[in-house]
């Protein structure tokens, strides 16, 4: 019962805390819709109790529950005192309830069914995540090992190469698979066992129960404000919440992959919906979770490198596809005139590409990893090709190429290639992916019908669009 | 391609049940096209399948021993091969395309496994084939292979490269590639469950590419034909192609892919439970798979010895050391990097250091003279804590 009250805590106080301070960035602006607050809250509030771990320990202070919950609960208190509406309000906008009522019966049901359907699938996987202990080696290799140990010292204690913590024979080094990695990931597992009290390998990953619940709901959120239907963007978050990849980096939780997806997807469809509004607490909103993303894993940098052809896109279209042309002769003349092999980042680019797309094509298109998402994709693209570079669908068309270049570039110009060949990172690294391409393909379903879903500010940007 | 994108009136009941009749005729279609594209000439397979169990099995290179219904092949030959040869009539390699050798559930990285056969016009020559294996059985499909033909006189799994443990052969069996056997072969691994082992929880459907023909691709061919077909005759109509019916023929794809995906996860839910709920750390650990690591590590955990010091977990497997090492977590643990060998050297312990030795080459412990010895002569003095032989033992540093 303890351990329950202390889970449920441990999850729930930095997601209220979170939504609020989602709330606190409109408080001069129209109403942030409650379920967009939701959603982004856990990864803002999570994020929050990371930053608050990290801060303790730079101080020296050793975490304690009363200290952490305390934290939170003034962060919460704040953001909940910002977040009082000082704005004028706009009048009521349409509730959920409202705008299903206005759907024909079949959508009706087709909503419900969604709903139920991804709730089926969530509680399921939470048997899984509460049940086991850590599986798979990334999750006991690289991450929970910091987890341990720093919940044991109650401070974050440096992590160091093999050949380093050999060499300085200091005792107060550690070591473990992969020292690199940021600290986001075992910072929430630690954070979790404070609350429990003690090191519980199942519990220390309900960060990845509320992960796989507020992705959805964010995700929900931003559908309906792209211009879907309840039905639609119901049936989209249940599409992405039923990739079975996703569904198994959920199950087996204790890796940092699902939440650089749900990291860079929230940042993604953030930035896009400022590039057509220009409010700017989405672009703060934005830069949060994409700031959080940066300290999830070290891909994070690259990943958020990503949404910056989007901006600029967002600010000068011309300018936009101009430098991304540049970016693709660049590339070529690389590929033409570059050394067989250049370090960047701790990895090496190649000259001269690995074929890997073998594996590719049986780990999206053959196998089971991602139902018919691929085929989907392509026949999407292949649909709305005309405007893909549409004002509205331009930065997140720019956003999306960037990030597939990405792919092709690390899967088949870096040594990374080797993972992709033997089946460890093929479909690990696209999920970083998904939940943006998810949205984007939705995206282009949706753009050029009706958008009941638009707020005022939209409106009048649509209008001026016309 | 081009779809109007005019909203439809809501569809009747009967539009309903003919867009569903559509997405079942597609699919049949589209798997009959599969079993066609994987299936020989005979409609009928009899027998369905031509079955070896691996104690009827011989080792023609390599030392083999029989442990209940399994050949376990213990070591290679001399020139670095081990044979394994099942014994079978005669039969018709037109008929039987799909092999499979049922090995046990690991091997370890840089084994090699190779098919191995002899046909009657083939003069004595041996006909080899690689089989890309990493988990479970290890299945080829040999229809496209040349020399797959005539009349198969003997088979054999080669075995070649490293092996550092031994393997379980349980048996060999090739299918019929009759229609009515690909068929069945087809579904039946479609509704199989892909957890391989206790421990691996399911995060990619890569156990797939031994399926005759994987459900994907199947899916995605009925729905494109049921598309193609509402496309097709919305043309000779000249009317817009329904969109609704586009998406329901999507999500009905969609739905029964992710039907088959929800079982697996049941299955796998149920597993869980079974296997770790309700149960204290150490005793999920001692129900997982790996359970002989975690009672090594226990025994290193519960040891008498000085606590908050440094413990360097030395193995050549590198999977081995690591995970001992996750076990002894929190205490300060260095198990060396996952792809390259690190032993540390005599200078580079401290006085108080606790080295585990475990399945190692490059120290071991001398204890009668209460030494690590390196294998290039250096030696360091140290305290036994614990020991079993020349695997095992775990000493402190003086």
């Amino acid at each position: 019962m303890i351990d329950a009250i202390g889970g449920v805590a441990s999850v729930l106080l930095p997601w209220v805390a979170g939504t609020y301070a989602v709330r606190a960035l409109w408080r001069r602006a129209p109403a942030v819709p409650g379920v967009l607050a939701v959603g982004y809250g856990y990864l803002v509030g999570a994020f929050a109790a990371t930053c608050t771990m990290r801060a303790l320990s730079l101080a020296g202070m050793r975490w304690n529950l009363p200290v952490l919950a305390g934290a939170m609960i003034v962060l919460g208190a704040i953001a909940w005192w910002l977040a009082r509406r000082t704005a004028p309000a706009d009048g009521p906008s349409p509730g959920l309830r409202q705008a299903l009522a206005a759907e024909p019966p079949v959508l009706r049901w087709l909503f419900r069914i969604a709903l139920a359907l991804v709730a089926i699938r969530l509680a399921g996987l939470a048997v899984d995540v509460l049940a086991a202990p850590l599986r798979g080696y990334d999750q006991w290799a690289h991450w929970a090992t910091k987890a341990r140990v720093w919940f044991e010292h109650g401070r974050m204690v440096p992590f160091v190469s093999s050949d380093m913590w050999l060499a300085r024979g200091d005792p107060a080094l550690f070591t473990d698979g992969n020292p690199g990695h940021p600290g986001t990931i075992p910072l929430l597992q630690a954070w979790t066992a404070t609350f429990l009290g003690a090191w519980n390998e199942s519990l220390i990953n309900l960060p990845w129960i509320a992960l796989a619940i507020a992705l959805p709901v964010a995700f929900f959120a931003q559908a309906r404000l792209a211009g879907a239907s309840a039905p639609l963007a119901m049936v989209a978050a249940w599409l992405l919440m039923s990739l079975p990849v996703l569904d198994g980096h959920i199950a087996v939780a204790g890796a940092a992959d699902i939440f650089m997806g749900a990291a860079y997807g929230l940042a993604a469809m953030a930035a896009w919906r400022w590039s057509v509004t220009r409010e700017a607490p989405m672009a703060w909103l934005a830069a949060i979770v994409a700031v959080a993303g940066l300290a999830i894993k070290v891909e994070g940098v690259l990943w958020m490198a990503t949404l910056v052809p989007g901006v600029v896109v967002a600010l000068s279209r011309r300018a936009g596809l101009v430098l991304a042309g540049a970016a693709v002769i660049a590339f070529a003349g690389w590929l033409a005139f570059g050394p067989a092999r250049l370090p960047m980042m701790g990895y090496a680019l190649l000259s001269r590409p690995i074929n890997v797309l073998p594996t590719l094509i049986d780990h999206v298109l053959v196998f089971d990893n991602w139902h018919l998402a691929a085929y989907a994709l392509v026949a999407i693209v292949a649909w709305r090709w005309r405007i893909l570079l549409a004002p509205r669908l331009a930065p997140m068309t720019m956003t999306m190429a960037a990030a597939v270049g990405l792919v092709v570039v690390v899967y088949f110009f870096t040594p990374a290639a080797v993972g992709v060949a033997d089946e460890t990172l093929v479909n690990r690294f696209l999920l970083h992916l998904a939940p943006a391409l998810a949205f984007y393909a939705l995206l282009l379903c949706v753009e050029g019908r009706e958008r009941p879903g638009d707020q005022p500010s939209l409106q009048a940007t649509n209008a001026a669009d016309a | 391609m081009s779809i109007a994108t005019a909203p439809d009136a809501t569809p009747s009941r009967g539009r309903w049940a003919g867009v569903a009749a559509l997405f079942a005729g597609s699919l049949v279609v589209a798997l009959a096209v599969a079993v066609t594209l994987k299936a020989g000439p005979r409609l009928h397979g009899t027998p369905p399948s031509i079955d070896v169990a691996g104690k009827a099995m011989q080792a023609a290179k390599g030392r083999a021993r029989v442990d209940g219904q399994a050949i376990v092949l213990e070591t290679l030959g001399a020139d670095g091969v081990g044979l394994i040869v099942a014994p079978v009539a005669a039969f018709d390699a037109d008929d039987y395309t799909r092999v499979t050798w049922h090995i046990g559930p690991t091997a370890a990285r840089g084994t090699e496994f190779v098919m191995v056969w002899r046909t009657r016009d083939g003069r004595g020559r041996t006909f080899t084939a690689p089989i890309d294996w990493s988990s479970g059985p290890a299945t080829i499909d040999l229809s496209r292979n040349p020399e797959w033909s005539g009349s198969i006189q003997g088979v054999a799994l080669a075995v070649r490269g490293a092996l550092p443990v031994p393997i379980s052969i349980a048996g060999f069996s090739v299918r019929s590639n009759a229609w009515d056997v690909t068929l069945g072969d087809i579904v039946r691994q479609w509704l199989e469950w892909p957890r391989s082992d206790g421990r691996r929880a399911i995060t990619q459907l890569g156990s797939e590419a031994r399926h005759v023909a994987p459900v994907l691709p199947v899916v995605a061919g009925g729905v494109a034909l049921g598309i193609a077909f509402l496309i097709v005759r919305a043309r000779k109509r000249r009317l817009p192609v329904p969109t609704w019916a586009v998406a329901a023929l999507f999500l009905a794809g969609w739905m029964l892919v992710d039907l088959r995906w929800q079982t697996i996860l049941w299955r796998q839910h149920a597993a869980t439970v079974a296997q770790f709920a309700g149960k204290s750390l150490d005793e999920q650990r001692e129900a997982d798979s790996d359970a002989p690591i975690f009672d090594v590590a226990r025994k290193i955990r519960d040891a008498k010895r000085a606590h908050g010091g440094r413990i360097l977990v030395l193995s050549d497997n590198a999977h081995l050391r690591t995970r001992v090492g996750w076990f002894l977590y929190p205490e300060n643990v260095y198990y060396g990097p996952a792809h390259r060998p690190s032993l540390p050297s005599p200078e580079q312990l401290r006085p108080g250091d606790q080295v585990v030795l475990l399945l190692i080459r490059g120290i071991q412990w001398d204890a009668g003279r209460g030494m690590l010895v390196w294998a290039d002569g250096r030696t360091r003095a140290a305290r036994e804590i614990l020991s079993d032989g020349t695997a095992f033992a775990m000493v402190e540093i003086e």
